[in-house]
């Protein structure tokens, strides 16, 4: 089989790139295979905390009842406040639970594989996403692998915010992408179907800041092709089929938010009210740290998260794609071509300033600006955005490279 | 400001990162220009790839923790109704739901920390969390048996200070320990917020445990400055200011209130008297029931239930004589049965259960029935009966009791109220009340029956169904629709 490095991706999907995936998901099962296969490590901090949850659901989902209620906390409370948190009820984890009718697993460890295996299909989304965007279908597998072994999976290991907030985000933008090269039916499904899954997201605010920003941006260079959707009968049509399904898909979540006046706050100990505790107010939340960028490129400064060492201090979102790929990314901001690069440039400064509170900065106007932040707290949960991002230039930097070779080539 | 020793480090780093890429970047050139972009690529992707697994490799331990000293339920149990709030689920009591307590995070958490960062474990003595803290002291095994006992937790932390360079590792240990559990969880109920740090030396001091600016008393440096650490307690037992860290992203409160123009912190006191006039034992019992009913961490509970807590938190000053606190320790169930009968009731408005208990507990009746459609005092008697039941069936969202009774009177359910749930007697649905602030009771027969409540959230349940059937519509509409038309490679070209 030869394998043809300057293989295009308009030239169509080729098995060999499903082995990379797998072969991608196998190398992640060995990094993760202290905690999965043998044992010897668990997660952490956060991600161990949500276990409780996933316990009660996984051992009522195996009895066969699906438990909407928990004597447990609280002397009692609905249980199903809570799923969204830890997206447990996501197909992937019910699926697994019957998975696990077959292997019998402990708990812990269907959970480890839950959180494993949630990981590898948010970032495959990532993989597909590159391949829209990119030119050569070596440079999707590097920026699929740098996702996926970045920063982003580890620190999903100790704070599954990050993972639960970034959730179906890959798969929605492809979707997206998709749906700007042709408006059709099946492209206007998918994005659809991973936008509303992204509603049930643990802080859906995020990701829709991340959408709201891209379609802003297209404003500038695509102008035409944003408001002509609404010029088209045709297109608005799937418009509204797609925001049924959104719509259909996030019911459950609207169910649970039309009772939050059943539910007082206990988070940080009931000192913060839900709109208290959003990000423009001020109290509580955890943002980014400008020294969190300069972990780009000294990766020792990554184990000193969440620690205030004077003058530093260093976020929970760990930032790292690997020294090379930054090189290849820096590249493609300078020299690359690609119609969306203004679009990903504006999203990356925009993710900055708002991940350093800037918001704070921008007074009464932030909250027509960012609507979807009025509750969000953590601005630091916009890490995965920020990689996402930097893995499209990782992508372009790969174009950039392998245009180079195949010139010296010919 | 980092010393020199950061600044070589930081200048050896970006010297030999600068002469790598440099050498990359021209074997890289040279193998392209030789006509080999092959080799260039895979040399690329080589580095690439050993680059991202070196940075897992050094990131997996401080994003993991080693499992052997981390005891908790691993495996599912079957469905089994509590006998009281103090018993234990069917988990393991160091891990329950929800990181319930927070505790037990630490306990999972801190035993490996502790491994790892302080290797000043006296032999023989282990961090312990609340629950097996309570049983030491109990068994009176506790190394500060006698000085917590007798002492309050003001003049047992300056105690500490003075003697604690006299005592042997275990004491110090234990000492430490039982002031960790006791101030330093700041969500553990009202926080004790500790947000601040006196000077260069204690932050060097306790810089490894510092997380958001919540002190924890475990440090990963010796012990010889602890000094420190009491000292500052002190500071914060008599409200002095003490300076702001630097950079820390966290909120700060004086006395309770919000005082963002001011440069020091402060710190909320939990209760003043119970620092003074109740000894460390009793404080460590009032939170340690605290934490069993109140300090979980989950991100929301009823806020009727919430309600309670408050009074709760406010008249528990010393549980051993308050009668508010018994009252609502046993109308939840702490240390008594979930189902209970009585025929004492009242009908009243909402929020009298609550006044009355403000009022100081003394409530000359058993169930608080609030008003509401269908609320009447059929029966009310004054008499105890003989009440007996079993549990049929139980499961999360179930729960089926037969019950003996030789009056007719309520069947009192120390579980929170909530709209969906639906009760019936011999399959006769009956209305539910809300009782006791909180919880739910039924109207019940005298004689022998079965009482069935179910919790059933209609608009949930049907939005969730509606969820699924739209993603498994959604997926295999995606799935066939990328095989229809051509063989599953050609998926991605754009249809």
């Amino acid at each position: 089989m030869r394998f043809n490095i300057f293989y295009r991706n308009e030239e169509g999907f080729k098995r060999r790139e499903i082995i990379f995936l797998l072969l991608a998901f196998f190398v992640f099962i060995l990094e993760t295979g202290k905690i999965c296969l043998f044992n010897k490590l668990m997660f952490c901090y956060d991600t161990i905390g949500y276990y409780g949850v996933m316990h009660h659901f996984y051992n009522s989902m195996m009895h066969g009842v699906f438990p909407y209620w928990d004597i447990y906390d609280y002397c009692g409370q609905p249980f199903y406040y809570n799923l969204g948190i830890a997206r447990v009820m996501e197909l992937p984890s019910v699926i697994l639970i019957f998975i696990n009718r077959i292997f019998n697993w402990s708990l812990l460890n269907l959970y480890n594989w839950d959180v494993a295996i949630k990981i590898f299909l948010y970032s495959a989304g990532v993989y597909f996403f590159q391949r829209e965007m990119n030119k050569f279908t070596l440079s999707n597998c590097v920026g699929f692998f740098v996702f996926l072994f970045s920063s982003f999976t580890l620190t999903s290991f100790r704070q599954p915010g990050f993972l639960t907030s970034f959730a179906w985000t890959g798969w929605a933008a492809f979707f997206l992408i998709r749906l700007r090269k042709e408006f059709n039916l099946y492209n206007m499904v998918g994005a659809a179907l991973f936008m509303g899954l992204l509603v049930t997201s643990y802080q859906v605010g995020y990701s829709f800041t991340f959408f709201e920003i891209f379609i802003a941006t297209l404003l500038i260079n695509d102008r035409k092709w944003l408001l002509g959707i609404f010029k088209d009968k045709k297109k608005v049509i799937l418009l509204v089929i797609g925001l049924c399904i959104i719509l259909l898909l996030s019911l459950q979540a609207a169910a649970v938010f039309m009772e939050k006046d059943r539910s007082a706050p206990v988070m940080r100990q009931g000192l913060f009210n839900y709109r208290d505790a959003g990000y423009d107010r001020g109290k509580g939340g955890a943002p980014a740290s400008k020294w969190d960028y300069l972990e780009l490129i000294f990766s020792p400064l990554v184990n000193m998260k969440g620690m205030p060492v004077p003058p530093l201090y260093i976020s929970e979102a760990v930032l790292y794609i690997g020294i090379v790929p930054f090189v290849l990314a820096l590249l493609a901001l300078v020299f690359s071509r690609d119609k969306f690069k203004i679009n990903f440039i504006l999203m990356l400064l925009t993710l900055i300033f708002l991940s350093l509170n800037g918001r704070t900065l921008l007074g009464y106007v932030d909250a027509a600006l960012f609507p979807f932040l009025r509750y969000a707290r953590n601005m630091e949960t916009f890490q995965p955005f920020f990689i996402f991002s930097l893995t499209y230039f990782v992508g372009q930097g790969m174009d950039l490279f392998l245009g180079w070779c195949k010139r010296y080539k010919t | 400001m980092p010393n020199e020793d950061v600044y070589f480090y930081v200048f050896i780093y970006a010297s030999c990162l600068s002469i790598l890429l440099a050498a990359l970047f021209m074997i890289i050139r040279y193998l392209i220009k030789r006509g080999r972009p092959f080799a260039a690529c895979i040399t690329l992707i080589g580095v690439i790839f050993a680059d991202l697994i070196f940075y897992s490799y050094l990131a997996l331990p401080n994003e993991t923790l080693p499992r052997k000293n981390v005891k908790f339920a691993e495996w599912g149990h079957e469905f089994s109704f509590p006998k009281s709030r103090s018993h234990t689920p069917p988990l393991d009591k160091r891990f329950r739901y929800f990181v319930a307590p927070i505790k037990n995070i630490f306990i999972a958490f801190d035993i490996v920390s502790l491994d790892k960062y302080c290797p000043i474990l006296w032999k023989g003595y282990r961090y312990m969390d609340v629950g097996s803290m309570l049983e030491s002291i109990k068994s009176s095994s506790f190394p500060l048996q006698k000085e917590i006992m007798s002492m309050n937790m003001t003049d047992f932390i300056s105690m500490g200070r003075n003697r604690y360079n006299q005592w042997n590792g275990y004491k110090k240990e234990a000492y430490l320990n039982f002031l960790e559990l006791t101030l330093e969880d700041m969500q553990f109920e009202r926080p004790f917020y500790i947000m601040f740090i006196d000077g260069q030396k204690y932050l060097d001091l306790i810089m490894g445990g510092v997380n958001n600016g919540y002190l924890s008393l475990r440090a990963n440096r010796p012990w010889a400055e602890k000094d420190e650490t009491v000292a500052t307690f002190m500071k914060l037992i008599q409200m002095e200011d003490l300076k702001m860290l630097p950079d820390t992203a966290s909120t700060f409160l004086i006395d309770g209130k919000p005082n963002p123009d001011s440069p020091v912190f402060g710190v909320i006191k939990y209760h003043d008297t119970l620092y003074k006039q109740t000894s460390c034992f009793n404080f460590f019992l009032i939170l340690w029931v605290k934490y069993k009913l109140h300090a979980v961490h989950t991100f929301v509970c009823l806020k009727d239930y919430e309600e309670i807590m408050n009074v709760y938190e406010r008249f528990s000053n010393n549980m051993f004589s308050d009668p508010a606190s018994k009252r609502i320790e046993d109308d939840l169930g702490v240390n008594s049965a979930l189902i209970k009968f009585s025929s004492r009731v009242r009908l009243g408005d909402k929020g009298g259960y609550v006044a009355d208990l403000t009022k100081g507990g003394a409530m000359n009746y058993d169930i608080y029935i609030e008003k509401g459609p269908g609320a009447t005092l059929d029966y009310i008697g004054t008499s105890p009966s003989n009440f007996s039941y079993e549990v049929k069936n139980y499961n999360p969202n179930k729960l089926e009791i037969k019950y003996k009774a030789d009056v007719p009177g309520y069947l009192y359910y120390a579980d929170c109220y909530d709209k969906y749930w639906h009760a019936s007697i011999d399959k006769k649905d009956m209305l539910i009340y809300r009782a006791n602030g909180a919880f739910k009771a039924v109207k019940v027969p005298a004689g022998q029956h079965q009482v069935e409540f179910i919790y059933d959230p209609v608009f949930f349940r049907i939005a969730l169904w509606l969820y699924y059937l739209t993603t498994i519509g959604c997926v295999v509409f995606l799935t066939v629709g990328a095989i229809h038309e051509l063989p599953l490679l050609k998926v991605f070209k754009t249809r």
